[in-house]
């Protein structure tokens, strides 16, 4: 008894979770797909692409990089300096607003 | 889904953790920070070394009767077994209440999504009070000769109560005393049965961990009170035989990391190092993915830790256990003198002595624990 409960709740549970995971994963969540939408909400959970146009300092010298979809522009942090002005990235993040402009709070960032 | 990939490294830097006696998660977290994770992947990484680490650390605190915070208790009734010739079940029981209890912990989670916030204000206040009446059973239930245990673990829990001196306060009360004890009688280890041999019943087991969620349900979300504590007061709830104890004791310590990071989510407390070193990171992740994680991860580290129980048995079982008394007696000494410095050995002395004047006196060990539930009373009230 204690053998068949042994092979089978662990493998349930496993898979009970990869589900929950799956269903509620925050990139799951990341729903706003272009800029332009992500611009009229400004808040919560985004996901889109764009063209990276220009990036700089702010004053206190975080990496900002302003994307670009289809001349729609928005402004994003960048934790560190391993992208170029040119490249296509994909960012998986928050959007929130901060100095009277929008900005997206990446939680992940991939780029080609 | 690749994050999936930081899980299963996270299991597998929580089992080598909790496998490497006197060592403690916590000790790892601030390395953590070091590692150019996004925030998902921190999350599966952190979740699943903390609950792989919980399950593996039975081993040491089985085998070797070195324990941590959490698996102080489980030295004793862990201790018996194994000279009973019973470490594989021992080890067995633990592993099957940890993961019954991650099972438990989901209709809890309801509970708790509902009432937490509402209900922790209360419970809070009340406390220190349920802890003098545990302090005043625990005298009651035994020997008049506890009150001197009782006051001495006091006296020793105030002392080092500002200091991070746990490992070698718990290592003497309950990992030292009883490896001396063991070595001075002379004590053998039966041939050890290597599959499982306990009496224990599935719906035995399943009552036992339902006992360990609901109460650490009531003092897990409570400042100061460590899993330890909840399970010397499940002991004067209902009497418990050795594998029970064990059962208990196990759930109670994995149950106490799962709430660790309830508590996180829904009323924003930290009851855990891992659940301090998430909160830096918690943005508005959902509970439920927090729970994926903790399942996926908890079956993982069993099924694991499931095929290690075997290997590490027979092992044990190779060695001299004279030798092996005075390797781990050694291996106590040198863990508290490494991470804790001189003043650690000092009190690892002070603790053995209490442990040892406990048995002589013969009055349950357990009563040890005052030395962190009266610094805890003086604290909340």
């Amino acid at each position: 008894m204690h053998l068949v409960f042994l092979k089978r709740l662990p493998l349930l549970l496993a898979l009970f979770g990869l589900i929950l995971i799956y269903l509620f994963s925050p990139s799951q969540q990341n729903t706003a797909t272009s800029i332009n939408q992500v611009r009229k909400s400004c808040s919560g959970p985004v996901a889109i692409e764009g063209v990276i146009e220009r990036i700089s300092y702010s004053s206190n010298g975080n990496l900002i990089a302003e994307l670009n979809q289809n001349g729609s522009k928005i402004l994003v942090f960048l934790e560190n300096g391993l992208f170029d002005e040119g490249q296509n990235l994909s960012v998986f993040g928050k959007a929130s607003k901060f100095s009277n402009q929008c900005w997206i709070f990446p939680d992940r960032v991939e780029y080609r | 889904m690749i994050d999936l990939v930081f899980c299963l490294m996270g299991v597998g830097l929580g089992l080598l953790l909790g496998l490497v006696p006197g060592m403690h998660i916590n000790n790892f977290l601030p390395f953590f920070v070091l590692l150019s994770f996004t925030n998902n992947q921190l999350f599966f990484f952190v979740i699943a070394a903390s609950m792989a680490y919980v399950f593996s650390s039975f081993f040491p605190a089985i085998l070797l009767g070195v324990p941590n915070e959490d698996t102080a208790l489980n030295v004793l009734p862990g201790h018996r077994l194994v000279l009973e010739g019973n470490a594989y079940s021992a080890i067995l029981v633990s592993l099957i209440g940890g993961l019954l209890v991650v099972l438990f912990s989901m209709p809890f989670l309801l509970f708790f999504l509902n009432f937490l916030p509402v209900l922790y204000p209360t419970v809070q206040k009340i406390v220190p009070y349920i802890l003098i009446i545990v302090l005043i059973f625990m005298f009651l239930s035994d020997k008049k000769q506890s009150i001197v245990i009782l006051v001495l673990s006091s006296i020793l829990g105030f002392l080092t109560f500002n200091f991070n001196l746990l490992l070698p306060l718990l290592s003497g009360f309950f990992g030292l005393s009883t490896l001396l004890i063991s070595f001075l009688n002379r004590s053998s280890v039966s041939p050890q049965i290597m599959r499982l041999n306990s009496k224990l019943s599935l719906s035995n087991l399943s009552v036992i961990s339902f006992i360990s969620c609901f109460l650490s349900s009531i003092f897990g979300f409570i400042p100061a009170i460590s899993s330890s504590i909840v399970g010397a007061i499940g002991s004067y709830i209902r009497k418990f035989d050795s594998e029970e104890f064990l059962v208990l004791l196990s759930g109670t310590n994995v149950v106490y990391m799962v709430y660790s990071f309830f508590a996180l989510f829904l009323i924003n407390k930290t009851r855990s190092g891992s659940a301090v070193f998430l909160s830096q990171i918690f943005e508005k992740e959902s509970i439920f993915f927090i729970l994926g994680i903790i399942l996926l991860s908890s079956a993982l580290a069993f099924l694991i830790c499931l095929k290690l129980a075997r290997p590490l048995v027979k092992l044990y079982k190779r060695l001299n256990y004279r030798k092996l008394s005075l390797l781990s007696i050694f291996f106590i000494v040198a863990v508290n003198f490494a991470l804790a410095g001189p003043f650690g050995l000092l009190v690892l002395l002070a603790s053995t002595s209490i442990g040892l004047l406990s048995n002589s006196l013969g009055v349950k060990r357990i009563n040890c624990m005052a030395a962190l539930i009266v610094p805890t009373i003086v604290v909340l009230i």
